[in-house]
């Protein structure tokens, strides 16, 4: 039988319920909010004894807490600078690269737990439905559950940063700045979440430009231009879908007040900015295929990806509402492209290691 | 004390300058055959807390007026022929006078507010024509999207049909200069859920449920609009599925896109179980209300718990 409480943010169990730490034997599940993050925040829990708690497969519970489709998000630029150092045979210390690719994993995990954490406690994932792993929200995991296995993981990935830092010092500057950077994006959450703009910015440097350069010269490699605008590429492929998802919740989102690029350029002018984001993209790839991969692969991956924008760009120009199910067809079809470059760019990849 | 609901005249063709042609032969129209349901909520939240008369009509007479205006521009909008039975103003009269009639209804409420003197109602107020307005802008971008969700249509009727109940339910406190941020959330919930109740049953009388009014069968899916409950059918339904589910030009032939009556009948089974979640919810918020009111106003709980029977199940509390 389940309960309904509010709770405003002066009351002293405001935050043990959403912790889920005021009762072991129960979960309170956000249902409705008001007033996020402000002074004046009230939440209504349904208070759930923890059996009834519809829970999923325990796979299914830790694959959508861990947001394993974001994996990609980490995996893609690893395998692409793992690749490009086979091929171009300077991958110099196999096992510092293991150390670093187990390191770099685990940091990510933490950080999509902490996320998830902060987004939940915040109000972030308690306003947007369909933000988050949802896995806090639907009761399968408390808040302080992930906050305490976010931090294990944090721990066990700065372990595996010693032995590479030590073998490599260059690393510690990456790391150094990739703190700072992870750092700074947490210090304006927790003073401003609803402005996300910085957030984007420190969104392109981590998954990109930091994270390329850092794993290349974490495998012994030495440090290179290509690695920096291999990250560089991606990063604005990965603000791409970022941009995609912000454009799918513009009006939960935008009533809620955060400030991102999307929401502040509004709808009309948000749409051209997806279209003249995709369209840099592949600028920005054939450029960096002409310069460091040669003119052919540049040549027919571009080919490919402008035949199949077509879709996009044709739905993104007829989407009529910020609320209707269009929104899911362009994030759909703007989610397919991402994913076929990514195809493409490992089918490149691996063309290159076997001729 | 009981008063009886609508004993006082919301719409006065003295309020309105006789020189203009057609207006109040117009406005005439419009204000007689309707319900006034949501006067009757501003009179019995008055009448509970001993609200002066004047603010009571004033109170009344705003919320018809911004629901008429509504009614004017969504008839237009949605290209309606009838409003309670008679030929909708933009048909009878021009397009041109229901677009003016409507926008000039809204700012009668505003010269009528400020004339009040309480700067947050007017503020309020104008917030919520605000509110009704970017929810008819948004209805109208999901006309003839049929793969529409629940929950992006509950944003909407947040929007447009929730904002009316909300006003309703805090503009008599505001009247009385009663400002408590606590009582204003909970109030704020409360016609969140009451918006929503209201919007969800209205949606079922399109499939004649509860019925008792002869709306129209499967008005709103005929115009392109899949409304609530149409959604929550459609969800999980295969392009094909919902394509002939749209088709269906009577009842008949909607119960046998979806699977027969007895999938239509389940259906709306788990539809009312899930509405039944939202009542409790309101049942919460109304226990909460209590600790704000004043020795004497907690009859008012008593008449607000009904709302639901009435606004979603249709029917007159036991």
């Amino acid at each position: 039988m389940s309960e309904f409480v509010t709770l405003s943010k002066n009351s002293p169990e405001f935050e043990s319920y959403l912790l889920g730490t005021f009762a072991s034997d129960k979960r309170a599940l956000p249902v409705q909010t008001l007033n996020v993050n402000s002074a004046a925040e009230t939440v209504t829990f349904r208070v759930l004894p923890l059996k009834e708690i519809q829970r999923p497969s325990s796979l299914s519970v830790i694959l959508q807490a861990f947001k394993v489709r974001n994996f990609l998000l980490i995996m893609v630029p690893l395998f692409l600078i793992f690749t490009k150092n086979m091929a171009d045979s300077t991958l110099r210390d196999p096992m510092s690269a293991a150390i670093a690719t187990l390191g770099v994993l685990l940091g990510f995990l933490a950080v999509n737990l902490r996320n998830d954490y902060m987004d939940h406690m915040k109000g972030v994932d308690r306003v947007l439905e369909k933000s988050g792993s949802r896995a806090i929200q639907n009761g399968w995991v408390t808040a302080a559950q992930v906050r305490s296995l976010s931090t294990i993981l944090l721990l066990s990935s700065l372990l595996c940063a010693l032995p590479i830092v030590i073998a490599y010092p260059a690393v510690a500057l990456v790391i150094v700045l990739s703190l700072i950077v992870g750092l700074w994006a947490q210090f304006k959450k927790r003073h401003s979440f609803k402005y996300q703009i910085g957030g984007e910015l420190a969104l392109f440097l981590l998954l990109g430009p930091l994270l390329t350069v850092g794993y290349q010269l974490a495998m012994g490699g030495p440090l290179d231009r290509e690695s920096f605008w291999l990250g560089a590429v991606w990063g604005w492929l990965v603000l791409f879908v970022v941009h995609l998802k912000n454009f799918s919740n513009i009006l939960p989102s935008s009533q809620a007040g955060f400030s991102n690029t999307i929401n502040w350029l509004g709808f009309d002018k948000a749409r051209r900015l997806l279209a003249v984001w995709w369209g840099l993209f592949m600028v920005f790839n054939l450029l960096y295929h002409l310069i460091y991969a040669g003119i052919f692969w540049g040549f027919y991956l571009s080919l490919a990806l402008a035949v199949w924008s077509g879709t996009f760009i044709y739905r993104l120009k007829n989407i009529s509402s910020p609320v209707g199910s269009e929104l899911r067809t362009v994030y759909r079809s703007g989610f397919q492209l991402y994913l076929l470059t990514i195809g493409l760019w490992v089918f490149e990849c691996l063309w290159y290691l076997v001729y | 004390m009981q008063r009886s609901v609508i004993e006082y005249k919301v719409y006065d063709s003295k309020d309105f300058p006789a020189y203009l042609p057609k207006l109040n032969k117009l406005y005439d129209d419009l204000f007689t055959g309707g319900k006034g349901f949501r006067a009757k909520l501003i009179r019995m939240m008055g009448a509970n807390l001993t609200l002066d008369p004047k603010a009571e009509l004033l109170l009344a007479q705003t919320i018809e007026f911004i629901h008429n205006a509504s009614l004017l521009h969504d008839d237009l909008i949605d290209r309606s022929h009838l409003r309670r039975g008679k030929t909708a103003a933009w048909l009878k009269y021009t397009p041109e006078y229901a677009v003016l009639a409507g926008d000039y209804l809204l700012a009668r409420v505003m010269v009528n507010l400020s004339g009040f003197g309480n700067i947050k109602l007017v503020q309020y107020t104008a917030e919520v024509i605000s509110d009704l307005l970017e929810g008819e802008w948004l209805q109208d971008s999901v006309v003839g999207d049929f793969f529409v969700t629940l929950e992006q249509l509950d944003r909407i009727h947040n929007l447009k049909t929730a904002s009316l109940f909300k006003w309703c339910l805090r503009a008599p406190f505001i009247a009385q200069e009663r400002y408590d941020e606590e009582l204003h959330r909970i109030l704020e919930e409360m016609g969140t859920l009451l918006g929503q109740l209201f919007q969800r049953s209205d949606d079922l009388l399109d499939y004649d449920i509860r019925n008792d009014e002869g709306k129209a069968i499967l008005g709103d899916l005929k115009s392109g609009y899949l409304n609530s409950f149409g959604a929550f059918v459609t969800k999980g339904r295969s392009r094909q599925e919902i394509d002939g589910i749209v088709k269906s030009k009577n009842l008949e032939e909607y119960y046998a896109s979806i699977g027969g009556k007895a999938q239509f009948d389940q259906k709306l089974l788990e539809f009312d179980e899930m509405n039944k979640g939202l009542i409790q919810m309101y049942n919460h918020h109304l226990e909460r209300l209590k600790s704000f009111l004043k020795p004497g106003e907690e009859k008012l709980i008593d008449q607000l718990r009904p709302l639901t029977e009435i606004l979603y199940w249709r029917r007159k509390p036991s």
